[in-house]
């Protein structure tokens, strides 16, 4: 296969430092999980429960799911155009800005520097970097698309431009800030008008880091892997414009029964039933497209990832709405459901198909075979059990939660106090750390395997640099 | 209705109205061929790209 792709080393890069950053953070987690059952490991201030949550989810967002998502997007937008990228120079300074905003970011939510955004949390100097590293991104994507050769767009390039549109407006508009000082700012909204921009914010990051670009590698990567083309592009790009046109105004379903309006309450929970159906359509797109070829599941080690993955997007979806319902979100906001729920699409949809695609990737780019198939298998098995048993238990763990706080005597009083509760989450909580040891080591084969099958072997051609001679001659 | 009631009423039906022409111009029969070809084209071998610093980029 001809390859002259100019990217290769960026893509490598990013590929190899968004690993680093899953490692950082599923680490972070873990102590996270540990501290649940043993508080006395909350050391000092930087190690307290409520620096490190951040930390973590802001080191696997943005570290880890971001530099997947950059690398992926430059090698599709370079295979999917057939145009090398517009300004490679930009995309490798983009690579070194991205590792100092990262760590710099680590340090200062470490140092409780912390706007009290969810997901949003970065003060104004890192979101002015942010935003730079965003419009460097941008530039790429739509330069590329702008000079491309192949003139119908694939619809993993709809996802990617839909990615680059909706991070930059939500992002933007809810980090609007009055800054005090070099450390300190005050969001220019106020009270429930903040609450409202806040999750229209908070939920659209969902849309836009763990749906749009993750999807985008779905598409692409499962028929680049199996040889099969996907069942029906037309249902895809009807599936992208559903998402695009009803994902904006689900974000007030995280406010369910609060004083935020009610009819804004009700429009977002119309809109999160309505988002049921695009996102079943790629998932059942992702089945039919395997109709017939089931067998390439114990085959190709990399449907595994895929299928999987796109089941637990299509679970992830089913869950995501149902608890806007407001009886459901009654009796389960605030209790573990919620991060069993998130922690499904992350642990489940994203991380594996990030995962498959990185492995797809990096065999391209180096133009030999994986490592090790088996290592990539272990990797498959530890990451799956150690995500079921995470979440399932995290469910389960917030429907008793929730049962507990609202459990009232023949009297009307309450049956349980608060801490009643709390004991009640040990069991849980000691099985979720469990399954989050078992993902760590999953995840640590994953890294293994990829750096080994990424290192350039002595005596060996990248198919890029063949290519570059081909062409030179 | 207020006048911002009706402007919100009317953005909405516009936006409804494009999102049924989406549905419409991508599942139309006649396009049927044009709309699905991408996803055959994607599974080519991967054409070498020409040289970042060349002029053949247009298409």
């Amino acid at each position: 296969m001809a390859n002259g792709a100019r990217s290769d080393s960026i893509v490598r890069g990013f590929a190899l430092s968004s690993v680093f950053w899953l490692l950082v953070g599923l680490g972070i987690g873990l102590w996270l999980a540990a501290e649940m059952i043993y508080p006395a490991l909350n050391l000092a201030p930087w190690l307290a429960f409520g620096r490190l949550r951040v930390v973590h989810t802001n080191g696997l967002i943005f570290g880890f799911t971001l530099a997947g998502i950059f690398a992926c997007s430059f090698y599709m937008l370079e295979k999917l155009t057939r145009t090398p990228l517009a300004f490679p120079g930009l995309a490798k300074a983009q690579l070194w800005l991205f590792n100092i905003a990262i760590a710099l970011a680590a340090l200062s939510l470490f140092a409780g520097l912390n706007t009290s955004k969810e997901y949003s949390e970065l003060e104004w100097p890192l979101d002015i970097v942010v935003v730079a590293l965003w419009v460097m991104f941008a530039a790429n994507v739509m330069g590329t698309l702008v000079k491309r050769r192949e003139k119908q767009m694939y619809v993993s390039l709809w996802f990617i431009v839909g990615c680059v549109v909706t991070v930059a407006v939500v992002y933007i508009l809810n980090n609007l800030a009055v800054p005090v000082s070099l450390t300190k700012s005050y969001s220019v909204y106020a009270g429930v008008n903040d609450a409202n921009v806040q999750w229209w914010f908070g939920h659209n990051a969902v849309a836009s880091v763990f749906t749009f670009p993750i999807l985008a590698m779905f598409y692409y990567f499962l028929p680049k892997s199996t040889g099969l083309p996907i069942y029906s592009h037309r249902l895809s790009i009807i599936a992208f414009w559903s998402l695009i046109f009803g994902y904006l105004w689900t974000g007030a379903h995280h406010l369910m029964l609060t004083p935020v309006p009610e009819w804004i309450q009700t429009v977002a929970l119309a809109f999160s039933l309505f988002l049921i159906a695009p996102s079943w359509a790629s998932v059942l797109n992702g089945f039919y497209t395997m109709n017939g070829n089931w067998d390439k599941m114990k085959s190709n080690y990399l449907v595994k990832f895929f299928i999987l993955g796109i089941t637990f997007y299509g679970l992830q979806t089913i869950q995501g709405p149902t608890q806007a319902i407001r009886a459901l979100s009654g009796h389960l906001h605030f209790t573990e459901y919620i991060p069993g729920h998130v922690h499904m699409g992350t642990m489940g949809w994203v991380t594996m198909i990030i995962s498959a695609s990185m492995y797809f990737m990096m065999t391209k780019i180096t133009g030999r075979e994986i490592h090790s198939v088996k290592l990539a298998n272990l990797h498959f098995w530890l990451i799956l059990v150690g995500q079921l048993m995470s979440t399932a238990t995290l469910w389960i763990a917030g429907i008793v939660q929730g049962a507990m706080w609202k459990a009232t005597n023949p009297d009307g009083s309450l049956m349980y106090n608060f801490l009643d509760s709390v004991a009640a989450m040990y069991p849980f909580w000691a099985v979720r750390l469990v399954g989050g040891l078992l993902y760590f080591a999953g995840i640590a084969v994953f890294a293994y395997n990829l750096y080994m099958t990424s290192r350039p072997m002595p005596g060996t051609e990248s198919p890029a640099s063949k290519a570059a001679k081909f062409q030179a001659a | 209705m207020t006048h911002r009631a009706l402007a919100y009423l009317l953005f909405t039906l516009l936006l409804a109205g494009v999102f049924a022409w989406i549905i419409a111009y991508y599942f139309s029969r006649k396009r049927y061929d044009r709309v699905e070809a991408p996803k055959h084209r994607m599974l080519a071998d991967d054409d070498p790209l020409p040289d970042s610093t060349g002029s053949r980029r247009e298409g």
